[in-house]
């Protein structure tokens, strides 16, 4: 019985860490190419587009991040 | 709807003498989208600007003076003058009128700030009982004046010999010249600050007396020439507010000739026109015999293009442009945007309370609001307003955070809910209760993928089509793969009995052919992996590699997390109703003991649900105008359109 509560412990666990560590990744990268995308923005408002498209890809990271902490916690 | 206007290419030729006349006609028809002419050679020149625009651009650029001088943005409603008549004769006379009282105005302004500076030297000396001659002159001794609040200290044991004047915060210190070392440090040491003695000579109290009046007068000027400035503003800030506008329009006119071609005798003015509008252009320039208007051949990706869409779904285009103004070619996707975004905006906030209210507060404030983009963007907001209440109704349940219908159970006898808490009964039953089901709101959540960036290939394939038959192919690949995704997540999700079991026996129970099963990643006996969805995914992979590229099944994982992405949905929706829970807790924690303590409840409620409010739909807003930019936009859209704007409604140029 302990056993299994330990186990279920490290799948929460594991479910916990995944979704901190791809969180800060996807932020992490955001936050780099998000600064440069608002400044090359100010300079010619049509790369919105553009800016946009490379702002949101990290967030596949995260994304992928959530399905695998979906999974582990499935098991539980 | 699906389409731009459809553009007609125009030449005009004339001889030089009419193209004052023409630039006249073409601006009041605002008809042709001008192309600008760049490439000169031999014969044909890039126009001069008509004789007139020099004196027109000058009476811009002294009209936009007097407008700043005047600021006659600042009075709120000017009337409406029409101007008529020698425009240049009036702005000469009110120029002449205006800048002499600015330029009294400006000195007087000099002259106060200049007596201000004179009193503040002088005032300290004022305090103390000496002419300013007796600070200077000596030959033996040495001066110190200053600032000090306090007593001066242990002034006895620097220098015997010594002579101090006190005012209230200032010193005045005489000591013979060979203690002057020690007492200048004694005084640091004691917060002494040194003053400088103003140049003047005199009793100073007389003269900081005069310098005060002076200043009183100088002030009593300034507001006398102010009024008379804003009287003048009253009085002439209509005309110069009309008299900018016209000039602005006839700048554009006087200008125009710089953006077509000319020679010798003639003029060539290129442009696109709507092809439904051409007749009106040849019966308006009818009436000049020497011009020559024809329809030429025009490439389409050249094009401007101008979105025709109903007047209730016009608003949604200004989204469109902020994202790039679709090619001519290409399906205009607004009508798709403007159902979508309010449906997942009303998915998001799913609250019948919040929904109405931005319905209603949506609803004043477009009455009120004169066309533009903030208008659009209102526009949008209140459509979501009404679909969350039509979420919050009939599938939460819910208004303000709280079910209509408690959901009471052994582990939850509490339940908040209208009803329970309130005593109010409302008979609407929450189909799903945001926190309680996740889910199924994920599931809801993946369906609008699918049919969202379903409708996205199938544009693809439209717009592809006509220029490439094998990439036409390609996106209709990829809406199998769409497809068989769809089916692997739903079958993924009919593990748990219930709504998710349920929904894959309704959309996909008739599929054949059984399944693989997955015990790692939750593909069951009773819920394998249908080999009907491989099958599409795997043929769907084996078309994209022959009509795209080997390495174009790569992003088949992208496609797979652009669908995940649309659990953004069901992840606002959670998160408002958490917030709005926890709030709705801590108020009724506040309004318990009763009497008062509802009015802090009450007030408490207001504040918080405004929070949400606001919050909740910023949140939901760029969520769902994010979910048809980057999911469903980049499936097909091309953009980098030209917007079609026709000569006589651009902006008054800059001078």
């Amino acid at each position: 019985m302990n056993k299994m509560v330990a186990d279920v412990g490290m799948v929460a666990i594991s479910a916990m860490l995944t979704m901190v560590g791809t969180g800060f990744a996807t932020a992490w990268a955001e936050k780099v190419v998000g600064g440069a995308a608002v400044g090359a923005m100010a300079e010619k408002p049509e790369l919105f587009a553009r800016g946009l498209t490379m702002m949101v890809l990290p967030e596949t990271i995260v994304i992928f991040g959530m399905l695998i902490a979906f999974f582990l916690v499935g098991k539980i | 709807m699906l389409r731009p206007e459809p553009m007609s290419r125009v030449l005009l030729v004339g001889p030089r003498e009419e193209l004052d006349r023409v630039i006249e006609a073409l601006y009041g028809l605002k008809l042709v989208h001008v192309v600008d002419y760049r490439e000169e050679d031999e014969t044909l020149k890039m126009g001069k600007p008509l004789p007139k625009a020099a004196e027109i651009s000058e009476n811009l650029i002294k009209i936009r003076s007097i407008s700043t001088i005047l600021q006659s943005q600042k009075v709120k409603s000017p009337p409406t003058v029409a101007v008529a008549g020698d425009l240049r004769e009036k702005i000469i006379a009110l120029e002449i009128n205006i800048t002499e009282e600015d330029l009294n105005r400006k000195k007087t302004e000099a002259l106060i700030s200049d007596l201000g500076k004179q009193i503040e030297d002088l005032s300290p000396f004022a305090e103390l009982p000496l002419s300013l001659d007796a600070y200077r002159g000596y030959e033996s001794l040495a001066v110190f004046v200053g600032r000090i609040s306090r007593d001066i200290e242990g002034i006895g044991e620097v220098s015997p010999e010594r002579e101090v004047f006190r005012g209230e915060n200032t010193a005045a210190v005489f000591v013979p010249k060979e203690r002057a070392e020690a007492m200048r440090d004694l005084l640091l040491t004691q917060g002494f600050s040194s003053l400088s003695v103003p140049d003047a000579a005199g009793d100073p109290k007389a003269k900081l007396q005069s310098l005060l009046a002076e200043r009183h007068k100088r002030r009593r000027r300034l507001a006398e020439i102010d009024e008379r400035l804003t009287k003048l503003r009253e009085r002439y800030a209509g005309f110069v507010i009309a008299a900018e506008k016209q000039l602005g329009v006839e700048i554009e006119k006087a200008e125009a000739p710089l953006r077509f071609a000319t020679s010798e005798h003639s003029f060539v003015i290129d442009g696109w026109i709507p092809s439904a509008k051409f007749d009106d252009l040849r019966s308006r320039l009818g009436d000049l015999d020497s011009i020559f208007l024809s329809k030429v051949e025009g490439k389409d990706d050249e094009a401007p293009t101008l979105l025709r869409n109903s007047k209730s779904v016009r608003p949604f285009e200004s989204f469109i442009h902020l994202f790039s103004t679709p090619s001519y070619k290409e399906l205009d996707p607004t009508i798709v945007l403007s159902l979508v975004f309010p449906i997942f905006f009303g998915f998001m906030i799913g609250d019948a309370g919040y929904g109405a209210v931005w319905l209603v507060l949506g609803i004043i404030a477009l009455r009120k609001l004169d066309k533009g983009g903030f208008r659009d963007l209102v526009f949008a907001v209140t459509l979501g307003g009404f679909f969350s209440l039509i979420f919050g109704l009939f599938l939460y349940g819910e208004a303000f955070g709280m079910p209509f219908i408690a959901h009471v159970t052994a582990d939850n006898p509490h339940a908040m809910g209208w009803d329970t808490y309130l005593g109010i009964h409302i008979p609407i039953t929450s189909v799903f209760h945001k926190l309680e089901n996740p889910v199924e709101l994920i599931l809801l959540s993946i369906i609008a993928a699918f049919v969202h960036l379903g409708i996205g290939f199938l544009f693809g394939f439209v717009n592809e089509w006509q220029r490439n038959k094998k990439h036409g192919i390609a996106k209709l690949s990829w809406l199998l793969i769409l497809t068989g995704l769809f089916m692997v997540i739903m079958a993924r999700a009919a593990k748990w009995p219930g709504f998710g079991r349920e929904l894959y026996t309704t959309l996909f129970g008739w599929v054949p052919g059984g399944g693989l099963t997955l015990d790692a990643l939750g593909f069951m006996g009773v819920n394998p992996m249908p080999f009907a969805a491989l099958a599409l995914i795997i043929g769907g992979i084996v078309i994209l590699i022959f009509t795209e590229s080997a390495l174009a099944p790569v992003e088949v994982v992208g496609l797979f997390a652009n669908m995940m992405s649309y659990s953004r949905l069901a992840g606002v929706a959670m998160a408002k109703a958490a917030t709005a829970e926890a709030f709705n807790t801590i108020v009724f924690i506040a309004a318990a003991p009763g009497g008062a303590y509802i009015a802090v409840g009450l007030v408490l409620a207001v504040v918080f649900h405004m929070i949400i409010f606001f919050l909740g739909a910023v949140s939901a807003g760029i969520q769902a105008i994010r979910l048809n930019y980057v999911e469903f936009f980049f499936k097909f859209f091309k953009g980098n359109g030209t917007m079609f704007r026709p000569f006589g409604t651009g902006k008054a140029t800059e001078v």
